[in-house]
């Protein structure tokens, strides 16, 4: 990657990061009144992140079997309310050994 | 002066779980960083300066598509709209001895997870008690990044690609316990990860809106899908009055 881009792409990143959480701290004390504004900022979050999720997690490079296994085991333990960590090594493991798994079946497939 | 030391010390003990669970996530942000291309200096330097996880997650996803700095920017400005509803929530409990520096010390804090606990607090947040909630999870996750992006080198190739997974599960793990306990919520995700699914999932769909938006297809897809659901989920479900918003 280019020295420049990457520079300006952390640029971006501390710009959109810090300027959204400082300027209502500094700037708005009080409550924002449009009920449709304030329900449609309490769902963005959410839609944000699914369709990050979505479906780039079965797109990466550990394949898509690997991908469905720990995104399924993500799902059952953040169910559960097990704490991030536990979520985090989990789905981390699962991913990692079937991956070990998968790259075999396939050889042995003759992929 | 007392009072406030001790404010600050009782933040720092709260802060320890946060700080404990973000050195992992750290750890693997940093590796992944490396893994992506950037030098040590800059994997360092861009988690000092921003403080999270899934806003560094779509920097790096973006930028190995090689996507353009105004989608990087718009991307990253949706998926810190929620930054600017949790510090609306916080700046209208932050304690009178919040003064204008600390703030602005204060924004550079303000993470889902420290946000969710200090916000649980009764009545007025001290802006001493919440300076020191964050301060051991700010240590920790530039430690964290430190290790992670030097480990590279040490831990083996395979580990590094199925450590990809841990960005994802931090994702499903901010998602999946507000669907269990808010039927909007269940749907607008559902809604936007179809939509998503739809648009990303099904090549042809996915070429054409390639061939028809440029490289950086996927930025746009995201914030039009994720505007429209939240939308339709606004009109369907919209919040009563203000104290639902803090629950969120």
């Amino acid at each position: 990657m280019n020295n420049i881009y990457v520079w300006v792409c952390i640029l971006i990143l501390f710009v959109t990061t810090y300027f959204t959480r400082m300027l209502p701290l500094i700037f708005c004390k009080n409550q924002i009144k449009n009920t449709f504004l304030r329900s449609l900022l309490a769902y963005l979050p959410y839609a944000v992140l699914t369709s990050m999720l979505i479906p780039e997690v079965f797109m990466a490079q550990y394949g898509l079997l690997p991908g469905l296994l720990g995104f399924i085991v993500a799902i059952v333990f953040s169910y559960l309310n097990q704490s991030l960590i536990v979520v985090l090594a989990m789905s981390t493991i699962v991913t990692y050994v079937s991956m070990i798994f998968n790259s075999q079946i396939m050889s042995f497939l003759g992929f | 002066m007392k009072k406030e030391r001790s404010l600050f010390k009782h933040g720092l003990k709260d802060g320890l779980p946060i700080g404990l669970g973000y050195l992992p996530l750290a750890f693997t942000l940093g590796v992944n960083a490396t893994t992506g291309g950037f030098k040590f200096l800059e994997s360092i330097l861009m988690s000092m300066l921003s403080f999270t996880g899934v806003g560094q997650m779509t920097n790096m996803t973006l930028m190995l598509e090689n996507s353009t700095y105004v989608s990087i920017f718009i991307a990253l400005l949706v998926i810190n709209l929620r930054n600017i509803v949790l510090s609306l929530s916080l700046s209208q409990r932050l304690g009178t001895d919040a003064s204008f520096w600390k703030r602005l010390i204060i924004s550079m804090g303000n993470t889902d997870e420290i946000f969710a606990l200090t916000i649980m607090r009764e009545g007025k947040i001290p802006a001493n008690y919440f300076l020191g909630v964050m301060t051991l999870p700010y240590l920790s996750w530039t430690l964290g990044a430190v290790v992670g992006s030097l480990a590279t080198t040490l831990v083996p190739q395979d580990i590094c690609i199925a450590m990809g997974m841990a960005l994802y599960a931090m994702l499903i793990a901010s998602v999946v316990p507000a669907m269990k306990k808010s039927k909007p919520v269940l749907f607008v995700a559902v809604l936007s990860g179809v939509l998503s699914l739809i648009m990303q999932g099904i090549k042809p769909v996915d070429q054409a809106l390639i061939n028809f938006l440029g490289k950086s297809a996927h930025s746009y897809v995201l914030v039009v899908g994720s505007l429209l659901s939240a939308g339709i989920t606004a009109l369907i479900w919209p919040l009563k009055d203000s104290k639902e918003e803090e629950n969120e």
